[in-house]
């Protein structure tokens, strides 16, 4: 008998807790400025004139806060910025084969909103051509990574842990203009083991691995957000 | 792959210093990031507190017309409102006036045209796109190729009225229907209100044409408490258009005779029967006279009727609210943003100057700096 209370009593608390727990998943709304006398639920009360100044003004903030102020770029510009950062001509054969194929699947306008993943396959899809280009015209592929040397192989050790991170620090200062060391420092650790995905089950002894390891991090670091927002 | 993914959703940190902010607004407003010596000068004028100066650095870069503004323009000139269609004259002509820094309300009524100076296009035809959509094909710099002309001596057509006379505007918004579609998406593009904005059942009917029902489903209450909300505005106005056609892919104007267009479908024989280009604002009084109109409420032919929508207090404070969204990235819905945009409107107009360039770099100075 007395298990049959104890157990009534645990699901009660149980369901209880449980209801509790849920009510608290629900966000709650901004609150107001602690200087006005209004509480959130007396929005629809009459302010004195006193009043307007400071719930306005907090109103502001809370519109401000709310509001998304990154855009997209568009089809156009996710052209021609992938072109100018690569140094690569959007006139490029390749290119325009590539964008024409892709072309109405990148995002249509600059409202951050409607991008979708639909949207990023496409970005991915031009970069990787991009990075293709970059990585097999040596006058372009020599401005941003100077120092790497792509008659490297993996056998050669081309990919040392220097190796990786002066790959990915270049391409992101080319790519990204503007990151920040903490940028930098994340992405470093973040792409690194893309190479190993990358260089397993290839041939070692291959300067062609090479290039297509790179342009697998090229891709990576050109399709990212901070080169297609706005 | 698990890596890739986690790069993809990789956010964006926050941004501040000028250095972020001159990067961010040679985006808005090429489309681009600049280059390193465009992004230091830049950087060193907001530095200095000179935001605008260097927004004026970033709008001398050619994408700002290539691709940003030519993206922008582009949508205003069909039905469905898209950026993905060929170049045509109706932008490179709006091009042309925000290069030249000629004032923008000419747009819509001055004899002008913009044509690329290019000799490896087809010519510019009455009847075909192929020039403009040759340029930009082979990506022709339009900044530096765009020549303004005289629209009349271009295409033969007498009547002209800036971009509203355009091959472009002729094949959207003057083929088939009754010729009320240009006037819609004038106020759509040009005065940021659609019929529905403006639905006023208060004012005379007069000029409601023949081919609108006065019972509809047999019931007269719906033509006077629907229909006619928008018919007395816009029928009245839409006179203008009596002698425009877009026939055999061309844009027509034939001075002596109204199209036919204009009155057919005759269902209330007693409606209005357009006979001559004359045109009437009926929505000058009553709730839309907020729109703020000036000058001459009623005229003949499409040059004075957009005149008067040019110089309208709504004109202003439309391009100031579409540019405000251009370079922002957002409505003005909170208090700052709104009054911005007012003040924005009112420098934009001041001493006829309507400098769009002027107000593209002001807005954008500001946005970018206060996000």
């Amino acid at each position: 008998m007395n298990k049959i209370k104890i157990y009534k009593i645990v699901v009660l608390l149980l369901l209880g807790l449980m209801m509790f727990a849920f009510n608290n998943c629900i966000q709650k709304a901004p609150s107001y400025n602690s200087t006005s006398s209004r509480s959130p639920s007396s929005s629809i009360s009459i302010p004195t004139p006193g009043e307007t100044e400071v719930v306005s003004k907090t109103e502001a903030e809370i519109l401000q806060a709310i509001q998304v102020s990154t855009g997209i770029k568009n089809f156009e510009q996710i052209l021609h910025t992938m072109s100018e950062v690569t140094g690569v001509s959007s006139q490029n054969a390749g290119i325009k084969s590539i964008y024409a194929q892709v072309q109405t699947s990148l995002p249509n306008e600059n409202d951050v909103k409607v991008f979708m993943a639909s949207h990023q396959v496409a970005v991915t899809k031009l970069a990787a051509e991009y990075c293709q280009v970059l990585v097999e015209t040596a006058a372009l592929r020599v401005i941003i990574w100077p120092n790497f040397n792509f008659g490297l192989t993996i056998a050669g050790n081309a990919f040392s842990a220097a190796n990786r991170e002066y790959l990915i620090e270049s391409a992101i200062d080319a790519f990204w203009i503007v990151p920040t060391d903490e940028e930098k420092m994340q992405t470093v650790e973040q792409v690194s083991p893309l190479f190993d995905e990358l260089m397993a089950a290839e041939a070692t002894g291959s300067t062609t691995v090479t290039r297509g390891i790179v342009k697998g991090v090229c891709t990576v670091i050109l399709s990212s957000a901070q080169v297609t927002l706005l | 792959m698990k890596t890739y993914v986690l790069f993809l959703l990789f956010s964006i940190t926050a941004w501040a210093g000028p250095r972020e902010q001159a990067f961010k607004l040679h985006n808005r407003l090429t489309g681009v990031p600049p280059k390193p010596d465009v992004l230091l000068v830049m950087e060193d004028h907001i530095r200095s507190g000179e935001p605008e100066r260097a927004a004026e650095v970033a709008v001398q870069d050619p994408r700002f017309y290539n691709i940003v503004l030519k993206n922008w323009i582009k949508p205003w000139t069909n039905r469905e409102r898209t950026n993905r269609v060929e170049l045509n004259d109706y932008v490179a002509t709006v091009l042309g006036v925000i290069r030249d820094d000629i004032p923008f309300d000419r747009i819509l009524y001055d004899d002008i045209i913009y044509t690329v100076n290019d000799t490896t296009a087809p010519a510019y035809s009455n009847t075909s796109n192929a020039h403009y959509s040759n340029v930009e094909s082979r990506n022709v710099d339009l900044e530096a190729n765009l020549i303004g002309q005289t629209q009349s001596t271009l295409t033969g057509l007498p009547a002209t009225s800036g971009v509203i006379t355009t091959r472009a505007a002729g094949a959207a918004f003057y083929s088939a229907g009754t010729n009320r579609r240009i006037n819609r998406f004038t106020f759509i593009n040009y005065l940021c209100k659609d019929y529905e904005d403006l639905h006023d059942i208060t004012i005379p009917d007069y000029r409601v044409r023949r081919d609108v029902e006065r019972n509809p489903g047999g019931d007269s209450r719906t033509y006077k408490n629907k229909c006619v909300g928008c018919h007395a505005g816009q029928d009245a106005l839409a006179g203008a258009f009596a002698h425009y056609d877009f026939v055999d892919n061309g844009l027509v104007y034939t001075p002596l005779k109204v199209v036919t267009k204009m009155n057919h479908n005759n269902y209330y024989p007693e409606g209005f029967v357009t006979s001559t280009d004359s045109w009437i604002n009926t929505w000058a009084t009553g709730q839309n006279a907020v729109l703020g109109w000036r000058g001459a409420t009623q005229g003949n032919g499409v040059k004075s009727l957009y005149q008067m929508f040019a110089k309208s207090k709504a004109f202003s404070q439309c391009m100031s609210k579409k540019v405000f969204e251009l370079v922002c990235l957002k409505e003005a819905i909170n208090p700052d943003d709104k009054a911005a945009v007012e003040t924005n409107a009112a420098a934009f107009e001041k001493d006829n100057q309507y400098n769009l360039k002027k107000l593209i770099v002001r807005t954008s100075a500001r946005c970018v700096t206060n996000e």
